[in-house]
């Protein structure tokens, strides 16, 4: 009984240590072309934010997103807008981005496949990824000041300060 | 002793190349009016090099929608190299605009409509192609079958799947052909028997992304006669967005006796198309429950979009949506419907075509250096949403439908206090007159009665919430009506402790209040409760509607965990 025991709660220990590579995963742009989760970690972390033109709170999380690409875009970072709106509303996507002019690269997620793999639950969710494709954070919703502490998450990933 | 550590070595080998990620969630729910539901989720994804394994087990006993289920809901084995892609397992792709396939799995409506097969994608930067096989059990609700429930799914379709398509990829311009097959054994619940039909899909879809307008185009035809077109061009001139959509879905005709029954009308567009609805989808609440429930075999419409950039980080949009059925349809001297008249191109305004029309303007911007978000808009509505009756004959016309007209008013204001505490205002104003109009013989004017005690409804939607970020929110709602409809008014209510609080200040009888609050206990986990009650209605997600009972003076808790 003590041997079983040793062993599950090894193989638990295991599971526990062991991390998320996502490295290789394939991505859908907004022109339907594909692109590697690779070419991005290439150059720096990623952070993958889940939004839906229907979401408030995701909208209202864009604007300090699109500042933090900005900021920190020299140092490497990739900030990726996964889109789940459906093909019913897909088309609203890109004239919204547009028009907000953000300068983030916009990925599509229409049937949530991507949301699922990366184990996302609610909208918005927020993933940082380290340059070796491990994940080092998420965050899930969007409160007013919640901008500071992804900052500093993502000043962490790029080992600033 | 040596077995076991050769045998725990072996083990810890495999498992430290494999990678282990997953999530849970977990919600419970209990109410006065009996909508009580258990449900819980593990999803698991396992990685090894190039393959990916996916399992999602499942204890709802009941879900919140939908059927009881306990054990392996899903599993997926995935390999994934340079070009090319296998999956085997629950599978959920969409081609094109989803005008052939477009599989989803939304909890939230209940709506799963993938395959359990196998799927082969060869591609490179410019070719590919793919095909898919497999096997789908949908459940789905309707009336035409014993067992009726809003909330549990009583009809079974099973559908045997297989197809392909071959895509083209240049620098700006992009397009694919595709084929599908469907054989639905589908059982007929008035002789009790199956029934075997195919179902033939081919179509086309060629997208342009320039910079300064894109262009989409996709086409299906179903069988030999139905067919389903949308196409979409967005220009960018400076700050404005200008788009329009256009959309004919023309894949079966039915009277208005019988255009909801997919039990007993084998024809139609099949649950494989979720496809685009070219109107706007609503974000709010009040106009969430007025959303236009669109027929996928009968419709032809528009969408016309502005997007402007203006002061201080604002954005102004404008939508305008209108569609209609092809026909409308009348009823002969042998009282059968027949198709009257149709339209070809563009949508019909006359109200014995089931018309909707929807116009939008929102502001939505920062002030206060960020420290102000606010969304500001106006909403005009109308949709026919049924015709009961149309007759030509010698008395002169009669009619009667049933109509919705509302003007909405939704406003959202969150403030930054400091850094980490905000307040949120939520203000949603709605005006609605729905009711019968109807036209009898020998008059030469409608009458009109409405579907509630009063003239109109007059709805507001009052929520306030506090937050500090980044862990914790508590929102307190108040769903108020003046009225409800006839048939709603009689079922009872059972007031909640918020709602007998402000029972003094104002009849609470048509109040819904709520208690929201939510933790984020970390940075991996959450949990939320809600207390009180939520008003019934049309739930939508992602442009898929339901309607959904009320929940009546109880208590909602959800935990989501990932790790």
């Amino acid at each position: 009984m003590n041997k079983r025991l040793f062993l599950i709660i090894m193989i638990f220990f295991s599971f526990i240590y062991s991390q998320t590579s996502i490295a290789g995963l394939k991505l859908t742009k907004m022109n339907g072309k594909k692109v590697k989760l690779n070419s991005y970690l290439n150059k720096g972390p990623v952070l993958m934010n889940f939004w839906a033109t229907w979401c408030a709170p995701c909208k209202k999380e864009m604007v300090h997103l699109n500042i933090l690409q900005k900021k920190y875009s020299k140092e490497g970072l990739s900030i990726l807008a996964v889109s789940t709106d459906s093909q019913k509303s897909l088309s609203k996507v890109r004239s919204y981005i547009r028009t907000r002019k953000y300068s983030f690269d916009i990925i599509l997620d229409p049937n949530e496949q991507l949301f699922k793999r990366m184990n996302a639950s609610i909208m918005p969710t927020d993933i940082l990824i380290g340059k070796d494709g491990k994940i080092l954070w998420r965050h899930y919703g969007y409160l007013p000041g919640d901008e500071k502490y992804i900052e500093a998450e993502i000043r962490n990933a790029l080992r600033i300060d | 002793m040596r077995f076991l550590i050769f045998n725990f070595f072996l083990l810890s080998t495999l498992i430290s190349q494999l990678n282990i990620s997953g999530q849970t969630q977990l919600g419970l729910g209990k109410s006065k009016n009996s909508f009580d539901y258990t449900e819980h989720r593990l999803g698991l994804n396992l990685d090894w090099n190039q393959w990916n394994g996916w399992l999602e087990f499942e204890y709802a006993k009941p879900p919140e929608l939908g059927r009881k289920f306990i054990g392996l809901r899903k599993f997926r084995l995935e390999y994934l190299n340079k070009n090319v892609t296998v999956k085997v397992g629950d599978i959920y792709e969409y081609w094109g605009r989803g005008l052939i396939l477009n599989m989803i799995d939304d909890q939230s409506i209940d709506l799963d409509n993938g395959i359990k097969g196998g799927l082969f994608n060869w591609s490179d930067d410019s070719f590919g192609f793919e095909v898919l096989a497999g096997k789908q059990n949908i459940w789905r609700v309707s009336n035409q079958v014993p067992n009726f429930n809003d909330r549990v799914p009583n009809y079974k379709i099973n559908n045997s799947i297989y197809g392909g398509r071959t895509m083209l990829s240049l620098e700006k311009l992009s397009g694919s052909l595709q084929l599908l097959n469907i054989v639905e054994d589908h059982l007929d619940p008035t002789l009790n028997t199956n029934k075997n039909i195919n179902h033939q899909l081919m179509g086309f879809d060629i997208n342009y992304f320039g910079n300064f307008f894109d262009l989409g185009i996709d086409y299906v035809k179903k069988d030999n006669n139905s067919y389903g077109i949308f196409s979409i061009v967005n220009l960018y001139i400076g700050s404005w967005a200008i788009g329009f959509a256009y959309k004919n879905y023309n894949f079966s005709k039915r009277s208005p006796f019988s255009r909801w029954d997919f039990v007993n009308n084998t024809t139609g567009a099949t649950i494989l198309q979720q496809m685009p609805t070219a109107f706007n989808e609503h974000s709010t609440t009040l106009l969430g429950k007025i959303t236009h429930i669109m027929d996928y075999n009968d419709n032809l419409g528009f969408n016309l979009s502005l997007t402007k950039s203006i002061f201080n980080d604002a954005l102004f949009s404008m939508n305008y949506s209108s569609s209609s059925r092809h026909s409308e349809w009348a009823i002969d001297e042998s009282f059968n419907w027949k198709q009257y008249r149709s339209v070809k191109a563009l949508p019909s305004n006359n109200a014995l075509f089931n018309p909707f029309k929807e116009f939008i303007v929102e502001v939505n911007g920062q002030l206060f250096k960020n420290r102000l978000n606010y969304v500001t808009a106006i909403a005009v509505t109308q949709d026919v949403l049924d015709v009961f009756s149309n007759n030509y004959n010698l008395g002169g016309h009669t009619y009667s439908y049933e109509f919705l007209e509302a003007v909405s008013f939704p406003n959202q204001f969150t403030y930054s206090l400091t850094d980490k505490y905000s307040i949120d205002i939520r203000y949603e104003y709605q005006e609605i007159k729905k009711g019968v109009q109807q036209r009898v013989a020998s008059s030469t004017s409608d009458i009109f009665i409405s579907n509630y005690l009063k003239d109109k409804q007059i709805n507001r939607f009052i929520s306030l919430g506090l937050a500090r970020s980044p862990k914790w929110s508590i929102n307190l709602a108040f769903d108020y009506s003046n009225t409800d409809e006839r048939i709603v008014i009689d079922s009872k209510r059972d007031q909640n402790a918020i709602e007998n609080i402000f029972n003094g200040l104002w009849d609470t009888s048509l109040t819904w209040a709520s208690l929201a609050f939510s933790y984020n206990i970390n940075s991996n986990n959450r949990v939320s409760f809600t207390y009180g009650s939520l008003r019934g209605g049309v739930h939508c997600s992602n442009g898929v509607c339901r309607y959904i009972q009320p929940f009546e003076n109880g208590l909602k808790v959800s935990l989501i965990s990932a790790f």
